[in-house]
């Protein structure tokens, strides 16, 4: 409760510092005081501007998000569970997941256009390798001992899958899972900046064409509450439904 | 002498990268257009081309000096204010929210803001890259030394140690497996950040080239320099690793 209760004050101190930076020793136009970047952002959500942009922008990230954990999901469990696939796997997934991210992206609007599929294809492919990988990672380190235990209290197939070998493996799953959201953003952001005429990305590239900082610093506010969001989802799912499965200490990275 | 055996393991790799190029040319025979999806042949002789040309070399250079200072700085910015943080708890508490904030943001956000303060110089570019080294690695180096097994340091009391050389020798050493971590972390993610910076703003490096391949529809160009920036994020890491264990900086770690 103390902590909590520093940290809201060191918060407050930041925001009294930077209020008063803005307003007595630089440019407020060229570092805008918390109090006019509230306004603005007010301003905004009143006409409705960065709802529009914010609706986008999530709009890709959760329908390439979904495509790409549902399928990193099913094709891991393959991968991991099937040690031919795993030899067979390996090489090209370390392949894919050594590009860069963001090099893709004029690659995507290359191939696939600047509208929404490019966007949703590239989010879609990082988040199945990312999801494949930490999947497979995590059922191939299964001890071999639970899975034994599993099959002495006569658990086969589909059962011993379901109840022992996909709790064993929750952990690396959540792992690609949170990756891949980090990897989604960052790539939609990416997009939005080359080619698209709505999104987050695309908002704050206009804030630095008529240098509206305030502008720019609305988009990067809402990407962090996205962010602090997101993380929070993460974590409550992974203190509720799989506080069982979770021993080791994640970082909070 | 009898013929080296060859496992089947290594055999399936082999094969996956046969499926895996095979199954390129076909989808660039699908698409029927070698200027959209160039098939292998066109790639290698492209990328003959860009080191004949001393291309790769110029801008991959550019691109390596980017991460390289950056990852400097940041790294030696962020292991300063990460012991300062460790070993002063109040600085921590005051900083932790706003880091782990700003952290939360993707880094190519932060692009066209240090454009807009700092122009489309190098200073700008540098700025993006390192920030984020500096606050994973300052999170790093705080939850190493949290980390530190507090048995360790009653030991070191018992014998004396206090203060700055407490510090020094036990929980620095004690706290180097998350400092390095985060090292290694950080300098993966200047990679993503560069190829932020360059293909966003910036007129020379491999992301510059991959933006001005897709003005002028050159996709073999591009693919190159995706390969050749992926390549280069590799090696820096490996190397990076390498030096790190010839300086001896490892030995803690285990």
């Amino acid at each position: 409760m103390r902590a909590a209760a520093v940290r809201t004050l060191s918060l407050l101190l930041l925001l009294a510092l930077w209020e008063s930076a803005g307003r007595l020793w630089l440019d407020p136009l060229q570092l805008p005081p918390p109090s006019g970047v509230a306004a603005r952002a007010w301003d905004l959500s009143a006409t409705g501007e960065l709802w529009t942009h914010i609706a986008a922008s999530l709009g890709r990230v959760i329908i390439g998000y979904a495509a790409g954990s549902a399928i990193g999901i099913v094709l891991g469990c393959f991968v991991g569970a099937v040690p031919v696939m795993r030899d067979f796997f390996s090489l090209p997934i370390r392949f894919f997941r050594s590009v860069n991210p963001l090099a893709l992206v004029p690659l995507m609007i290359l191939w696939f256009g600047v509208g929404e599929l490019s966007k949703v294809i590239l989010i879609a492919y990082l988040v199945t390798i990312v999801v494949l990988y930490n999947t497979a990672l995590g059922i191939e380190t299964i001890p071999a001992d639970r899975i034994r235990a599993g099959r002495c209290f006569g658990l086969t197939g589909i059962a011993l899958f379901v109840r022992v070998i996909v709790p064993a493996a929750a952990p690396g799953i959540l792992t690609g899972l949170r990756l891949g959201m980090g990897f989604a953003v960052l790539v939609v952001i990416g997009a939005e900046m080359v080619g698209a005429s709505e999104g987050i990305g695309y908002f704050i590239l206009l804030g630095r064409q008529y240098v509206a900082i305030d502008d720019i610093f609305v988009g990067l506010l809402s990407l962090g509450v996205m962010g602090v969001l997101l993380n929070q989802v993460f974590l409550l799912i992974r203190n509720r439904l799989l506080r069982r499965y979770v021993r080791t200490i994640l970082y909070r990275g | 002498m009898p013929p080296p055996r060859i496992s089947k393991r290594t055999m399936r790799q082999v094969l996956s990268i046969i499926i895996l190029i095979v199954s390129w040319q076909f989808v660039s025979w699908l698409a029927d257009d070698r200027a959209i999806v160039p098939p292998v042949q066109d790639l290698l002789a492209k990328l003959f081309d860009m080191t004949a040309s001393f291309e790769l070399f110029v801008h991959g250079l550019d691109s390596l000096r980017r991460v390289l200072v950056a990852f400097a700085l940041g790294a030696s910015g962020g292991v300063i204010l990460g012991l300062a943080a460790g070993a002063v708890r109040p600085l921590w508490t005051f900083l932790e929210v706003p880091l782990d904030f700003i952290r939360s943001i993707p880094p190519i956000g932060f692009v066209p803001l240090a454009i807009a303060w700092f122009g489309i110089g190098e200073f700008s570019k540098y700025l993006v890259i390192a920030y984020l080294t500096v606050i994973v690695v300052a999170f790093g180096t705080v939850s190493g030394i949290r980390q530190v097994d507090p048995t360790r340091i009653r030991a070191a009391r018992c014998m004396g140690l206090s203060g700055w050389r407490l510090f020094r020798h036990v929980v620095i050493p004690s706290a180097s497996r998350g400092i390095i971590g985060s090292l290694h972390l950080s300098l993966g993610l200047s990679f993503i950040s560069l190829v932020a910076v360059e293909i966003v703003g910036s007129t020379s490096g491999l992301g510059f080239i991959i933006m001005d391949s897709r003005l002028l529809l050159q996709t073999d160009r591009m693919i190159v320099s995706i390969i050749t920036i992926g390549v280069l994020g590799i090696l820096t890491v490996l190397i990076f690793g390498l030096l790190l264990r010839l300086l001896g900086l490892t030995r803690f770690t285990r």
